[in-house]
């Protein structure tokens, strides 16, 4: 399935990226993440030691913060947008 | 009462509809805490005191430096090595003489940070670091105050306001503390839009005009010169606002 990924602050400084359509095999936010990660090490990043998305790290399916719906397995369709923000702190 | 002189200085605003007198003499009663006078903080004071905000807190324990410059508009040359809330109060106290600045120099800690929005109406977020955040996030939301929050980086910016027992608060949306990472890249205009915004959402919840990002992370992609808006909710195990009701 197709899904576009955005990316933002220094998740789009280390890849050079902001927004990509990806193509993958897979039903979860995790498939994504982790497909990221495989193109993409630096993402490696937003990850803790068991391969887990570190909390301060956010992920939105479709507008929606994930902890709100299933964390990593929440399910995705063909179509979806995930918008991954690293955290913002400056002032 | 607005004075002859306040009603042409503030002339332009009390055209704005829903603003009015009636806004306006809200704006003047109103006490407002910046924590903060950086890239955020200096321009959401600036946009307050000329907006008429009665009472303006301002808090910061820093000095000016050099490198502060690029985005630090109340913050001239002349002014490296001075206070910063002293540098602000004074250009703040000059651009509109009709309202009070009070400058705290301090910096936010547990012990101080409930003390120090007492009087405050609504705090406005001015900080660089999520640490100090939380400790004004945690005490408005005790005390039941407003909250404007925003944060820069590079040409981004993310703006929420927490009303606190009625919207999720900076702990619902970032559940850990992040590791301080500095020095922050940050385009001055990135940080003077921001704190422009604050300052909109503040006048807007003390005047209760229009509808505050609440609810909402508004994310300013200033590189591909775009908003993003996403949903943020209240999680029922947040330590922070999680034993407020709901009204």
């Amino acid at each position: 399935m197709r899904v576009k990924v955005k990316l933002f602050a220094t998740l789009r400084e280390s890849t050079g990226v902001s927004q990509l359509d990806l193509e993958l095999t897979g039903s979860k936010v995790a498939d994504v993440i982790y497909t990221l990660v495989d193109m993409y090490p630096q993402l490696s990043s937003m990850l803790d030691s068991n391969g887990k998305l570190k909390k301060f790290y956010k992920v939105f399916l479709n507008g929606r913060d994930i902890d709100h719906i299933k964390g990593l397995d929440s399910p995705i369709k063909e179509g979806d947008v995930l918008a991954i923000f690293p955290p913002v702190a400056g002032g | 009462m607005l004075s002859e002189r306040e009603l042409v200085r503030y002339g332009r605003q009390l055209l704005v509809s829903k603003l009015g007198k009636d806004g306006q003499l809200k704006l003047k009663r109103a006490r407002v805490a910046v924590i903060g006078v950086g890239g955020l903080g200096c321009t959401s004071s600036l946009y307050l005191a000329l907006a008429g905000v009665g009472k303006l807190l301002i808090v910061d324990s820093d000095r000016v430096e050099l490198s502060n410059l690029n985005r630090q508009i109340l913050h001239w040359t002349k002014d490296i090595g001075r206070l910063k809330v002293e540098s602000a109060a004074e250009k703040l106290r000059e651009v509109n003489p009709e309202i009070e600045v009070e400058a705290v120099a301090a910096r936010v800690t547990e012990e101080n940070a409930h003390e120090l929005i007492k009087e405050a109406d609504l705090v406005v977020d001015g900080l660089d670091n999520f640490k100090t955040r939380f400790l004004v996030n945690d005490a408005c939301v005790e005390q039941g105050k407003p909250f404007v929050h925003a944060a820069v980086h590079g040409l981004e910016g993310r703006l929420m306001t927490i009303l606190p027992g009625e919207s999720p608060c900076l702990r619902c949306l970032l559940p850990a503390e992040p590791p301080e990472v500095k020095p922050i890249p940050v385009l001055g205009a990135t940080a003077g839009v921001m704190g422009c915004l604050e300052a909109m959402e503040a006048v807007k919840v003390i005047a209760g005009v229009g509808k505050p990002a609440v609810g909402r992370l508004i994310v300013v992609d200033g590189l591909a010169m775009a908003v993003e808006e996403v949903r943020v909710e209240r999680r029922p195990d947040c330590p922070a606002c999680s034993r407020r009701q709901q009204p």
